[in-house]
């Protein structure tokens, strides 16, 4: 006998409405169904409305975490489409606003997922520390989320030479609170049980169902845009792509935090070497009719906007495709065979970037019928079973029947 | 007097539920950032549940989308009475940036009733512990000195008030 | 010789005088056009014979008599995009998962969004439409106005 349980689209561990529908044989997960679109708002049909400008800080909230990528994305590809040739500080300073912005979104991550571990001290600890790269964030762009530092043709503040040290200062405390959560993700107890050999996603599957950024790393899978298809500034930047072979939800957190320490090497290298210039370059509104496809590594995957202009100053189409979606036929593989109690932990180590209490419904699979609830003493009965089945004796009656 | 207990318990410890109704997450993670040691929330009592059965208030981020209004009403008739609503950032106030897009309905008052609209794009943590004990301050007024108190002592910056 | 000149060759040699069309913006990207029924062809040679086993994602667009369908894969850091063209009076086209089980979720976009119909999807449900979604009614076709207000 089956049991169905819907997950969300409320849900304590679920930062975004999602529902997961989880067909359960005892405690494991025999099948698991993604039902999306709760976070749906017609974003491309909104693009085509608006002009080219008003398109950015559009496209700059379909994701708070990663707004800077996406607008960096959109940016790019109408700038390929103008043809026009970025003075190189703009570069430098789009690209120091990107990896501040993944070092936020993976010091986030790794909260949500002590989060969902249980592990609420690490919780605390890492957005304690994210506070630093905020006010980085806000000394330089104003905000502490949906830094709208982008415009076609650069970027619209500059780096000042007083803000400069504040800077370094930050990213070397950022350093030495990351190397203790590399060691707590290598040698605490309670956190490698939980991760080890969870979610497993081995190198062919996640070739095969295409996974992208983290989740594909995390399986040994080389595949970084910033490496492979470079753009902004990374191709002066000095860096390496980091992968595991461990294929689980540990594999996934260590490439998170070794990023976080890349990402501050990177920063550093932008600050000590920002070139003397402009910030931007003029740019007409009207874009000539063209297509182009501008990619980029946003804190969870290879991000890609298809972006096709007809000579007026609204885009004919654009196609978005976010990281998550990429990973989620990963996801669904990685939990079938899992245990419902790893549920959140999984589904959290994709880092899904998206945004429901039914009741629980019962399926008699031999006699094709539904009863809505389950009554105490079936699932009691039930349980018994399942457990005897899988010879796990309670060990209260245990302790009970050697007293006896 | 059972009546005063539990009202004193409601307003001394409100506790919250967050939805978010399809936003970009951006107020969401300031509503986090709210609970976490740096701003605090919790010395205030107010502690975040997951379940809208044990929720005092709701705090709702994002444009409501068509998907999820039946879902959004049923959760705020799910909460147990008295309750009050906190609309948050400026998608929740009227649909912000995606006004007008196919699947917004533009606004959480047009599924549930608001109490409180805190506008932003997302607003500050700051700007979250004002609204909320604003909203507390209506039903209590220490809550209100509070306030007075903490923006004395520069913790919450107010600009044109 | 870079590596796009290097696949243009030999897509040359496998299909010949069948592809319509290719183009070479600039380092890194390719767009190739062939017509619609060779589309499977095409895909199987790119994954079995060049290695393309990552795909992107899958775009559409309405651009009036027809829907243009464009396929992004990437492989050795080049994105080649494998365009084609779909008639509205008949938009149908074929699955590509037993080929590449990564485009499930992007083909179920399209149905959803413009009205494509892919045969013999193993999964062929609404993605990201509400399910009071009107049936026929596809959001992002140029006919759909957004209401104001």
């Amino acid at each position: 006998m089956a049991v169905t349980i819907p997950i969300g689209p409320q849900h304590p561990a679920l930062k975004e409405p999602i529902n997961l529908t989880v067909t359960l044989d005892g405690e494991q997960i025999a099948d698991i169904d993604i039902r999306l679109g709760y976070n749906h708002r017609g974003i491309e049909k909104g693009a085509e409305l608006g002009n080219y400008i008003q398109d950015i800080y559009l496209t700059s909230r379909v994701c708070g975490i990663c707004s800077m990528a996406h607008s960096t994305t959109f940016s790019q590809g109408v700038e390929e489409l103008l043809g026009l040739e970025l003075p190189k500080r703009g570069l430098f300073i789009r690209t120091l606003i990107c990896e501040l912005e993944r070092i936020h979104s993976h010091l986030l991550w790794l909260g949500i997922a002590g989060h969902e571990l249980g592990f609420d001290t690490l919780f605390m600890y890492s957005w304690r520390d994210r506070e630093i790269v905020m006010d980085l964030l806000e000394l330089i762009s104003g905000n502490r989320v949906n830094y709208e530092m982008n415009t076609i043709g650069g970027v619209r503040r500059d780096i000042s030479d007083e803000v400069r040290p504040q800077i370094l200062q930050g990213i070397k405390q950022l350093e030495e609170r990351t190397k203790y959560y590399l060691e707590v993700a290598s040698t605490e107890v309670t956190f490698l049980r939980r991760t080890e050999g969870v979610g497993m996603l081995p190198k062919e599957k996640a070739i095969e169902l295409c996974a992208v950024g983290p989740t594909a790393r995390g399986s040994g899978v080389e595949y970084d845009v910033r490496k492979h298809d470079p753009f902004a500034a990374y191709p002066y930047l000095d860096f390496k792509v980091i992968t595991s072979d461990l294929c689980d939800v540990l594999g996934r957190t260590v490439v998170r935090v070794l990023e976080v320490l890349e990402s501050c090497k990177m920063c550093r290298q932008i600050i000590e070497e920002l070139p003397q210039g402009e910030i931007k370059a003029k740019a007409p509104r009207k874009v000539p009719p063209g297509e182009v496809l501008s990619k980029n590594e946003a804190p969870r995957g290879e991000l890609i906007h298809y972006i096709r202009s007809n000579g007026t100053d609204h885009p004919e189409r654009v196609k978005i495709r976010a990281p998550t979606l990429a990973n989620i036929p990963s996801v669904i593989h990685s939990l079938k065979g899992g245990y419902i109690a790893d549920i959140p932990i999984v589904f959290a180590a994709i880092d899904p970037c998206l945004a429901c209490m039914d009741r629980t419904i019962l399926l008699d699979i031999e006699n094709g019928k539904r009863k809505d609830t389950m009554r105490w003493e079936e699932l009691r009965k039930y349980s018994i079973t399942w457990y005897k089945g899988k010879e796990i004796r309670n060990p209260k009656y245990q302790i009970q029947n050697k007293f006896k | 007097m059972f009546k005063n207990l539990v009202g004193w318990s409601r307003v001394k410890s409100p506790w919250v539920c967050h939805l978010n109704t399809g936003g970009c997450n951006g107020c969401d993670i300031e509503v986090v950032a709210a609970l976490m040691p740096r701003f605090e929330i919790e010395r205030f009592g107010i502690l975040l549940k997951g379940t809208p059965r044990h929720a005092d208030v709701l705090l709702c981020t994002g444009p409501i989308t068509k998907q999820i209004k039946n879902r959004a009403i049923r959760i705020y008739q799910q909460m147990p009475e008295p309750k009050f609503v906190i609309a948050i950032g400026s998608c929740a106030l009227s649909g912000g940036v995606f006004w007008g897009c196919y699947n917004v309905l533009g606004g959480i008052d047009k599924a549930i009733p608001v109490n409180v609209y805190i506008p932003g794009c997302p607003p500050r943590p700051d700007a979250i512990i004002h609204g909320v004990l604003k909203l507390l301050g209506a039903l209590d007024p220490r809550y209100t000195q509070l306030l007075e108190e903490l923006k004395g002592r520069g913790e919450i910056h107010v600009g044109g008030e | 010789m870079s590596v796009e000149s290097d696949i243009q060759n030999k897509l040359k040699e496998a299909f010949a005088e069948q592809i319509t069309e290719v183009k070479i913006p600039r380092e890194r990207r390719m767009f190739v056009q062939v017509p619609l029924p060779l589309v499977k062809q095409v895909i199987e040679y790119l994954k079995q014979d060049l290695g393309m086993s990552h795909i992107t994602t899958i775009t559409a667009i309405d651009v009036g008599e027809d829907i243009e369908v464009l396929y992004h894969f990437f492989c050795q850091g080049l994105t080649l995009s494998l365009r084609t063209f779909v008639p509205k009076a008949n938009p149908v086209i074929d699955t590509i998962t037993p080929i590449m089980p990564g485009a499930i979720l992007y083909e179920r976009e399209i149905q959803g969004l413009l009205g494509l119909k892919v045969k013999e999807h193993p999964d062929p449900r609404r993605l990201v439409l509400p399910e009071d979604w009107e049936e026929g009614v596809y959001p992002l076709r140029k006919d759909y106005k957004v209401k104001e207000g």
